[in-house]
């Protein structure tokens, strides 16, 4: 792609922001604040993965992944506003769910321990579990209120805190799921995801693409049945005090 | 008799706070003896603190200040967990948990693992048909549910029973049952109950409680 076409790609933010004026939606700032940051963040990412990748350095890699489970940490936690440390549960969530898959690919020997590898793949899992952590304690919140009484006949009856939310807690890791679930059943007749379109408009073979994305797709599920799971574990215990009472 | 008592709650407060981030004052230096023997009813007003006193007594919420003691003991230093098996509580609005009838009247058991041995008794207890083991609890009338939720307490062999007007939603002959199955029962019983000839039938002792304090001993 040459530099004029990529300035050309603004037309789509201006048909954006013509719709929103003619509508009046209101969205001409926000739109305006998202184009520039994606612009300026893709920029800056790109220059950092160019040296990255240059230099092949294990530590450049490692404090890449650092920072993108670091800003999906804070990003998914907003979600959780109200839960008492609540960024160190999701930390913990995203972590677990990068350590689960990458640690994976790499023991089996699935993709070479290289950055280009590491750090592409990674941004994929980490981006998924901060969706699904965003989603679980969206959920979890909201059917922890909505049945409140549930809850309680179940302390009432003498159940711990976790066996009186077991079920409140399988209905949100299994809501957070949902669009793990639907994707990879729809993958391919629905949407051609993004790392496949990349690879094919790069150049690479479809079979090869398609190759790369099974992984893909496979380990995104896992990641993201790995961090609800483990996120939901984690933050169940913060809705109730030591004396199994509901205080949230 | 003084140290036989069930419970004992001394200058119990109990503040919830507002939506204006005020607090408001549920039970308000509450100080009550509730003997061993018998049911004791708690009569007054909606909003006097009736129902906040039993969910104090099974440790869903504990008072804001003050002291509950136990069959002697400080109720805060007890496992609430191990307290809740011992004292059942039945609520006002019978909240039925997902699955059948029979998940329900099992509930309380399967939690530690057991299970119940004759479920279709226990309905037959509270004077519904043992052929209703199978339906789906929600699908219930609300009369339904309350007999289901009291037996659902009962399955559990509790050692004290504290009844948020469970007969309310009841028609008369189900309620007058539910009544003598309680009354067979013998066990201690804390009722909160609106029903006066109710409460003359059923207790040995009554408080009638109003703006969260004990306004007086009635004469059972």
């Amino acid at each position: 792609m040459t530099p004029m076409s990529l300035i050309f790609t603004v037309a789509f933010v201006v048909v954006v922001a013509f719709i929103s004026m003619w509508q009046k939606l209101d969205l001409e700032r926000d739109l305006l604040i998202g184009s520039v940051r994606a612009a300026v963040q893709l920029i800056v990412v790109g220059y950092v993965l160019f040296w990255v990748f240059k230099v092949e350095s294990w530590l450049a890699m490692i404090a890449m992944v650092a920072v993108m489970v670091i800003v999906a940490t804070q990003n998914a936690a907003k979600r959780g506003r109200g839960l008492p440390s609540i960024h160190w549960h999701v930390l913990v969530a995203i972590v677990a769910s990068e350590v689960a898959t990458m640690g994976l690919m790499l023991a089996l020997r699935i993709i070479p321990p290289t950055p280009r590898y590491v750090i592409s793949i990674s941004g994929m899992v980490i981006g998924s579990a901060m969706v699904v952590a965003g989603l679980l304690l969206n959920r979890l919140q909201s059917e922890m209120a909505s049945r409140r009484g549930e809850v309680e006949v179940w302390l009432a009856l003498g159940a711990s805190p976790r066996q009186a939310a077991g079920d409140v807690l399988k209905s949100a890791v299994k809501a957070s799921m949902i669009p793990s679930v639907d994707a990879l059943k729809t993958v391919g007749l629905v949407q051609l995801p993004g790392m496949m379109t990349g690879q094919i408009l790069a150049g690479a073979s479809p079979i090869q693409a398609v190759h790369y994305q099974i992984l893909i797709m496979y380990s995104l599920a896992a990641s993201a049945a790995v961090c609800s799971i483990t996120l939901g574990r984690l933050s169940l215990p913060l809705f109730f005090n030591r004396d199994a009472q509901l205080v949230r | 008799m003084p140290g036989n008592e069930l419970f004992q709650l001394t200058d119990v407060w109990l503040e919830r706070p507002r939506e204006d981030g005020t607090m408001q004052p549920v039970l308000r230096g509450l100080s009550l003896a509730i003997p061993g023997d018998g049911i004791t009813c708690l009569i007054g007003p909606s909003g006097s603190g009736k129902s906040t006193i039993l969910r104090l007594l099974n440790r869903l919420d504990d008072p804001t200040r003050g002291q509950i003691a136990f069959r002697g003991q400080e109720l805060r230093s007890l496992d609430p967990m191990r307290v809740r098996r011992q004292v059942a509580m039945v609520l006002q609005t019978p909240v039925m948990l997902p699955g059948t009838v029979r998940d329900n009247l099992e509930a309380g058991l399967r939690i530690h693992g057991q299970s119940l041995s004759d479920p279709g008794a226990w309905l037959e207890r509270v004077e519904l048909s043992p052929d209703m083991l199978n339906k789906k609890a929600r699908d219930l009338s609300g009369g339904e549910k309350q007999r289901v939720a009291l037996a659902r307490s009962l399955a559990t062999q509790p050692e004290v029973l504290l009844l948020d007007e469970v007969t309310a939603s009841l028609d008369a002959a189900s309620g007058a049952a539910v009544e003598q199955l309680v009354l067979n029962l013998k066990l201690p019983a804390i009722w909160v109950s609106h029903n006066m000839e109710q409460v003359r039938r059923v207790a040995a002792h009554v408080f009638r409680l109003e703006a969260g304090r004990i306004q007086e001993e009635v004469r059972a």
